[in-house]
């Protein structure tokens, strides 16, 4: 194309780019997007097997001494324990994933497994997933996994679908802190139980890097609360649907003292696990 | 040039994005292999299909991420934009140049996803996201870029990119 037809045609499209990205709002563009994250999975399944492999895993297999004579013999015993060392792993690949199914308990019949092609593929701290709404996926979909919650499904398609986390920023849900105290019996004994912190539920919201916070709340409140590292955050949002709530969605990290106001602290939240490396996540398909 | 070692250049550097991404990631810095494969693009190839194969794998990334559709299209739109010129100034063989380039493309690349992400922030929401990350990924992807571009190079037959004169795709 000559210059001067190109460049006309080139200002529209940066144009109309910067006006998607900028002006119109996300409900309208989401609506226009195909979906497609599973055609990238011939690439990325394998990446991301691979590099997983490569930051979790050290040494190779060693094929026991063979005291045995005879090439063939040899050559027979190492076929078989090839096929052996193969059916092993696939089995407790099978357990492993049953048994992270099982953790979820009432809730597995209710859910829809779906494996994980990789991230997003921006900034974003989201999960590109194999779900498609042939399977019955579909947008505001919620998402969980056998530590907790996940996040939300969006952008659904006949392709896949994107799945965004709960540490996302601009993710929003609110839940109360719980943690073990020591607690005093009506006989006097104190026994150690876990209890609910807050009667008022607070809002959470995600950080990114993997984090959610809670601002916006008092320092004489906290302290009358007892918050301390390590003590769960669990849901209570009316919004979700009722077998979520009363789920862990992570554990406090810190409690800081906010920067901008010296009366109020924020509570630094991180979830029970890295959720961007999750290889399968279940959607809650029914009883929404 | 050749149109299908473009779309095999963009599906593989898309898919190991989304795969192996995560995984490459260094102190919450995510390198953006994606735009390494787009200044390839916008260093060999002439001015005008520089521009439009440098939109189109940023539109590409956009429907395959969660950003809202046209951000990484305009991103590296600019970088184009910018690169293009340079191209005949500049040894484009050189590791340098694709460190010094590349690093460009990521400021570039991080601008536009900072003021994205600090104007258009959910509603009612009182977190914004965490920005040096998106600058300490595009020091990152500098730094990947020679290596990664040092191999594209050794494909550059299979691309068949066009002399100088010309402005167009085959």
């Amino acid at each position: 194309m000559r210059a001067v037809r190109f460049q006309p045609v080139f200002t529209s499209l940066m144009g109309l780019a910067a006006l998607s990205a900028f002006v119109i709002p996300g409900r309208f563009t989401d609506r226009a997007v195909p979906q497609f994250q599973m055609l990238f999975a011939p690439v990325a399944w394998p990446a991301r097997g691979l590099a997983a492999w490569a930051t979790g895993r050290a040494g190779g297999v060693d094929l026991p001494p063979d005291g045995r004579p005879g090439f063939a013999i040899r050559a027979e015993n190492d076929q078989l324990i090839q096929e052996n060392i193969w059916l092993r792993q696939h089995l407790e690949e099978l357990q492993r994933l049953n048994g992270e199914r099982e953790k979820l308990g009432d809730l597995r019949s209710l859910c829809t497994p779906i494996k994980v092609v990789g991230n997003d593929a921006g900034v974003r701290e989201s999960l590109a997933v194999a779900g498609s709404s042939l399977d019955g996926m579909k947008d505001g979909m919620y998402v969980v996994y056998s530590g907790g919650i996940v996040g939300k499904l969006q952008r659904s398609g006949v392709a896949g679908g994107q799945v965004q986390l709960i540490t996302n920023p601009g993710f929003r849900f609110t839940a109360y802190l719980s943690g073990p105290r020591r607690v005093a019996d009506a006989d006097g004994a104190t026994r150690t139980t876990t209890v609910r912190l807050n009667a008022e539920p607070v809002l959470v919201e995600g950080a990114g890097r993997q984090r959610m916070v809670v601002t916006r709340v008092k320092a004489s409140d906290a302290a009358k609360w007892g918050v301390q590292p390590a003590d769960a955050v669990v849901l209570d949002d009316p919004e979700w649907p009722p077998h979520l709530r009363g789920k862990t969605v992570g554990r406090v990290k810190a409690v800081t003292p906010d920067k901008a106001n010296a009366l109020f602290v924020e509570i630094q939240i991180a979830p029970t696990s890295d959720l961007l490396k999750l290889r399968e996540v279940m959607v809650l398909t029914k009883g929404q | 040039m050749r149109r299908l070692p473009f779309f095999i250049l963009a599906y593989v550097a898309l898919g190991l994005q989304i795969g192996a991404g995560e995984y490459l990631k260094w102190a919450d810095a995510r390198p953006n292999l994606v735009l390494v494969a787009a200044l390839f693009l916008a260093l060999y190839l002439p001015r005008d299909a520089a521009l439009l194969g440098c939109f189109s794998l940023g539109l590409v990334q956009d429907l395959v991420s969660q950003h809202p559709p046209g951000l990484y299209a305009l991103s590296y739109g600019l970088t184009a934009m910018f690169v293009s010129p340079l191209t005949h100034v500049v040894n484009r063989d050189h590791p340098l140049t694709h460190l010094g380039l590349a690093a460009a493309g990521g400021f570039v690349t991080a601008v536009v996803l900072a003021l994205h992400a600090w104007f258009r922030t959910s509603p009612g929401a009182t977190v914004r996201g965490p920005l040096a990350p998106l600058f300490a990924a595009a020091l990152y992807t500098a730094v990947l870029a020679p290596a990664v571009l040092w191999g594209l190079l050794r494909f550059r037959r299979v691309f068949a990119f066009p002399g100088g004169h010309r402005r167009g795709w085959r």
